[in-house]
């Protein structure tokens, strides 16, 4: 069924063997995570020129699992069962962001593995996963003299992001650390050179900041984060002095965001100053 | 309502034009211009077509290769030249959708690039398509007088987008050379004149069959036509059925138009407010092909003043032609956009004034009896003053508007006060009309007949009505005059040949017009039922206004206006320019409300389509989450007679949140839509 | 390619191409899927896929192999049903035509998981079928009516 447009192939496997070989014959191939329409705005859309590996059976990538530490879900576990079983362990802010972005059905018919591979990378949900700390495992099969076998990594979303991802790798679980984050907010700041959101999650006890995340994303960059920044807030009391704020916004500028003075300036000024007040705000 | 009837809905067995599961039906596929404007060089294939496959191009239309609306027209499918991106050039019809795509991709398509027209500028003058100039006094006398505050300023709106559910599928039925035509339309009649021409055929040959398509915005006129019209052709050339469906990667249907509209105003008041003189100048952009430019350039003209009494106007109005897809038309043209900028206006007035809004507009308002500038009077009270009053009260307008005018005077004052968050409220106004200015013949009339014999009363519409329930409320209107079971009551739709032609004027959900000739119908009936045999036939038919000159734009063309007014309430979040709108008046008044839940679900529906059209997209506002908007509607009955309503709140409500975005702001709004990019923009 | 499913409890075998959506192939074989937009946000061409509210404009043909299909004919004899009508008609509700069978099944959805659904379980649901034209309060009103018709059927 070889076309111009339209899927390559479908497989449809029972077990590993199965996958090794077809990904090992056709570089391409990856796993059919519930994505597919192009239009769609809140969808990557699925890559028709690549083959598809539907696996039947395969009970590995059905599955939630949990250790001490954090919750792994395998990449056919649709985002709904994900949200319905997570739900009191994980960040609230995961599930509302998943909430706001998919309704109901696409989130019964997508799976997790879609947030990985199919999201583009300015969604505020990758950035999200990112600075949740989030890890996966990705499988890649290794060609010897004479036979495949399967290498497994664990890898941090961050990373993975950084390094091309490349024929012949599956991503398979996806491992969210256990930790509720008790405040969060979201922004995004619409302006003249486009869109850039901001996420920020902290803890705090007795007033002191105890864990602190911050993050930025831009359009078609890579998600920016500095552990520096997040470093140094823990313990304090308030938030970045004038200079701080003053480092990030250039800190921004270096990394290929276009500046403006008039209103991305004094917008991302305000928001940095008000994150503690917003905090305290919200309370669960 | 009938159990059955419900039951059947819900199980889906209504049956729209793509239902058909027959095997034997052939496909169409459109071809489309890839680029803005040029000239068609070639249209060839590589390989022979597979059997039942084959190409239409114009050159194969047995009639006469033009859409037609009476006002504007433009061709089916383009034959030497395009003008627009996506113009249909070739329809690809066959049994099989799939083969058709790859078909598509073996057919040669060249153009010759060419030079596109200019841009949507106000002060184009040679890419006009109509013209109107008024002026009713000179500004002259008051130029030098020093007592006299004057106004300008220049606004710039793109206009609103139609919503495209449900598809405008169609389907033709090829019945031994008669042409069954199933679609999702109002104005059946425009697509069987269509049809007839495009094929030369006579009237009988071409039949039309209506399907419902609810509270769906009406203003999808000339998609239907088209889909129709490529059907009907497909059909004649193949001898088959044909079906033509969108697709959702067809962009030339899902990219609707989205036409800009230019308005400069100047305006002279005196001390007291009152308005003087008012000078509009505006300029709408109508796409390649402008459609019913009269009507929609004369409508804005006629309104020019909005709710406001000012009888020295100079008014130039004008539509312009682009490279772009021809613009829609909205039950009340672009009135949306003169209404809502004539609002924003009156707000920078007052504030020339050393006044509030409310009091500018208080001075100012139109009254029983006074006359437009075309020399009509109105005869009927707006009852604007309740109006306001309605809406004023509930919401503390006043008090707010001081108190959020004070916030503002401290952070004008200084600066870095500037606090995390501001609020703003507004108060509009606005009106709009139900019918069609033109007084050309086939635009305007609508036909009802009725007709009582042994078997019941039969009733026949000109179109399919903008609601299922109206049919209820008029056969139980029937039923208790004469007397007759409800289940003896028959509707049908453009059944007889012999009717007279419906246009776009007479708007299907234009109950106004429809509602009064039943009822005068039903009485006629009534009082012939005893004396005379059966079966007894009456007739109604609406004519257009007497007192209505359209060259000279005197009289008044409007049987009824319809009034409305709205309070906003907003916060702006200054971090990221967010807007979180915490409450709506909306006070209409617009006479009988026959229906009151359909009502409310057209004004719920309004202000979704009002909100994407400022914001330009729905995140502000999804109609069912969580956080459904807080809107308060009150319906004022002062007439017995059901009156327009659709339209009506996109009319009044931008102008109120636009407004109130301005007050939290401090910065005064002359674009829309209301994007961070057009809040910095430079007149 | 030719793929064995389930289509309202019986078993099918349908034959389309394999990248089609499955709207598209549904819509041929069933009365209550009209797809509208095709991009996932309308909401027309909502139908039960094991069990669970899905846009089936979104899911290739492919990837419903031995899986269960539910459109709206398939509910029609259930009790569910005729809670959901009876409700429907003492809500007054006059519903649009096009999205009605999407709305029946995203009810049907809703009735059978929960006896008492949450606020936001309700609005979850309605606001799946994205269009505005039926009257949201009545809409539900008429949730509300269909609860209790289920109560009284199950509980007297
Ligand atoms: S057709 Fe599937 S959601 Fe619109
Ligand atoms: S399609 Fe049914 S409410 Fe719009």
């Amino acid at each position: 069924m070889a076309k111009k447009e339209g899927i390559n192939q479908i497989y449809q496997p029972r077990n590993w063997n199965d996958i090794i070989k077809i990904v090992d014959n056709k570089g391409n191939a990856q796993l059919y995570t519930g994505q597919w329409n192009k239009n769609l705005k809140v969808q990557g859309g699925l890559d028709l020129h690549s083959h598809l590996i539907v696996p039947q059976g395969l009970e590995e990538l059905k599955r939630i699992g949990r250790t001490e530490e954090h919750i792994e879900v395998g990449a056919l576990v649709s985002l709904e069962e994900f949200i319905n079983t997570g739900k009191k362990i994980l960040p609230i802010v995961l599930f509302d962001q998943i909430r706001k972005d998919f309704p109901l059905p696409l989130r019964n018919s997508l799976k997790v593995g879609h947030l990985l591979k199919g999201l583009q990378v300015s969604n505020p949900l990758i950035l999200l996963l990112c600075l949740l700390d989030c890890s996966l495992e990705r499988k890649t099969f290794k060609t010897g003299k004479k036979k495949t076998h399967l290498k497994t990594q664990w890898l941090y979303l961050q990373q993975h992001l950084q390094d091309k991802y490349s024929n012949g790798e599956l991503l398979c679980t996806l491992r969210v650390p256990i930790y509720r984050w008790d405040h969060y907010l979201i922004r995004n700041i619409q302006y003249s050179g486009g869109l850039l959101t901001i996420i920020a999650l902290a803890d705090l006890t007795r007033g002191y900041v105890s864990d602190f995340r911050l993050g930025f994303i831009y359009e078609e960059l890579k998600p920016l984060r500095n552990k520096e920044w997040e470093a140094s807030i823990m313990g304090r009391k308030n938030l970045f002095n004038q200079k701080e704020k003053e480092n990030i916004y250039q800190y921004l500028l270096d990394n290929g965001v276009p500046g403006d003075e008039e209103y991305l300036k004094p917008s991302l000024l305000m928001i940095l100053d008000n994150l503690l007040y917003h905090f305290q705000d919200r309370e669960y | 309502m009938n159990e059955r009837y419900l039951k059947d809905k819900l199980l889906g067995k209504i049956r729209y034009p793509q239902n058909n599961t027959s095997k034997k039906i052939l496909y169409i596929k459109l071809i489309c211009s890839p680029i803005e404007r040029g000239s068609i060089e070639e249209l060839s294939w590589t390989e022979p077509f597979p059997k039942d496959y084959f190409l239409i191009k114009a050159k194969d239309i047995p009639g006469k290769n033009t859409i037609d609306f009476g006002d504007g027209s433009f061709p089916l499918l383009a034959d030497e030249e395009v003008y627009y991106p996506y113009q249909p050039i070739a329809l690809l019809v066959g049994p099989a959708p799939q083969v058709l795509k790859e078909l598509e991709e073996t057919v040669k398509l060249k153009i010759n690039k060419k030079e596109i027209l200019p841009e949507f500028n106000i002060s184009e003058q040679e890419q006009c398509s109509y013209q109107r100039e008024i002026r009713t006094s000179s500004s002259d006398g008051l130029e030098n007088k020093s007592e006299i505050i004057w106004v300008e300023d220049y606004f710039e709106m793109e206009g609103q987008q139609h919503s495209s559910f449900p598809p405008a599928h169609s389907r033709c039925q090829n019945e031994g050379m008669v042409f069954n035509i199933h679609c999702i339309t109002q104005w059946p009649w425009i697509i069987k004149k269509n049809v007839q021409q495009l094929l030369k055929l006579p009237k009988k040959m071409v039949k039309i069959r209506c399907y419902p398509c609810e509270n769906h915005q009406e203003s999808k006129i000339f998609h239907p036509v088209q889909t129709a019209s490529f059907c009907a052709l497909a059909s004649f050339i193949s001898k088959k059925n044909c079906l033509f469906q969108i697709n959702p990667e067809d962009n030339y249907f899902y990219a609707p138009p989205k036409g800009k509209v230019g308005i400069y105003l100047k305006a002279a008041c005196n001390h007291r407010g009152e308005l003087l003189h008012l000078k509009l100048d505006f300029s709408l952009e109508g796409g390649a092909y402008p459609l019913w430019s009269k009507e929609r350039v004369d409508r804005m003209c006629f309104f020019t003043s909005g709710v406001y009494h000012c009888r020295n106007l100079e008014i130039h109005g004008k539509m312009q032609r682009t490279t772009s897809m021809p613009t829609g038309l909205f039950p009340d043209g672009d009135l949306s956009s003169l209404l809502t900028s004539i609002e924003l206006f009156s707000n920078i007035m007052a504030e020339e004034c050393k006044m509030t809004p409310l009091e500018w507009k208080t001075v100012n308002l139109i009254k029983r009896g006074n006359g437009w500038f075309t020399g009509a009077l109105l005869a009927r009270n707006p009852s604007l003053d309740e109006l306001i009053k309605a809406v004023v009260e509930p919401s503390d307008y006043q008090r707010k508007y001081s108190a959020y005018q004070y916030q503002n005077h401290l952070i004008k004052k200084d600066s870095s006060k500037k606090p995390q968050k501001s609020k703003g409220i507004a108060l509009s106004l606005g009106c709009i009309a139900n019918n069609f200015l033109t007084q050309q013949r086939d635009q305007s009339p609508a036909t009802i007949s009725m007709t009582l014999d042994q078997q019941g009363l039969s009733i026949e519409l000109p179109a399919p009505p903008g609601h299922g329930q109206l049919y209820k409320i008029w056969s139980s209107m029937a039923s208790e005059a004469l007397s007759i079971d409800e289940n003896n009551i028959r509707f049908d739709i453009y059944k007889s040949e012999e009717n007279n032609p419906e246009g776009p004027s007479c708007f299907s959900r234009n109950v106004t017009i429809i509602h009064h000739q039943i009822k005068q119908c039903i009485n006629q009936i009534a009082k012939k039922r005893f004396r005379e045999p059966l079966p007894l036939f009456e007739t109604r038919r609406f004519r257009r206004s007497r007192n209505w000159d359209d060259d000279n734009f005197k009289g008044h063309p409007y049987q009824h206006l319809s009034w409305g007014a709205a309070v906003v309430e907003l916060e702006l979040n200054h971090e990221d320019n967010s807007i979180n709108i915490q409450q709506i008046y909306i006070v209409l008044e617009s006479g009988k409300i026959l229906l009151p839940s359909v009502a409310s679900s057209v004004v719920n529906q309004a202000i979704g389509q009002s909100l994407q059209w400022i914001f330009k997209s729905t995140e502000n506002y999804n109609p069912m989450g969580e956080n459904t908007l807080p809107f308060n509607l009150q319906f004022l009955e002062t007439s017995k007679e059901p009156k327009a309503l659709d339209g009506l709140v996109q009319n009044i409500l931008p102008a109120a949140i636009m407004q109130a975005i301005a007050q939290a702001s401090c910065k005064n709004q002359h674009f829309l839509p209301v994007t961070p990019g057009n809040w910095e923009r430079k007149k | 390619m030719t793929i064995e499913l389930f289509l309202n409890g019986e078993h099918k075998k349908l034959t389309a191409q394999a990248d089609l959506a499955l709207s598209q192939v549904l819509q041929l074989e069933c009365r209550g899927v009209n797809p509208g937009c095709g991009k996932g946000y309308c909401g027309c061409c909502t139908v039960l896929l094991n069990g669970k509210l899905t846009y089936s404009c979104q899911i290739p043909f492919f990837s419903v192999k031995n899986q269960s299909i539910m459109t709206v004919e398939g509910i029609q004899t259930s009790n569910i049903f005729s809670d959901i009508l009876k409700g429907m008609k003492r809500a007054k509700l006059d519903i649009c035509d096009y999205c009605a069978p999407a709305r029946t099944l995203s009810f049907y959805s809703l009735l059978k998981r929960a006896d008492r659904p949450n606020n936001q379980e309700i609005q979850e649901v309605l606001s799946s079928i994205h269009c505005s034209c039926t009257h949201i309060p009545l809409l539900n009103q008429a949730i509300f009516y269909s609860l209790e018709e289920k109560y009284t059927r199950l509980h007297g």
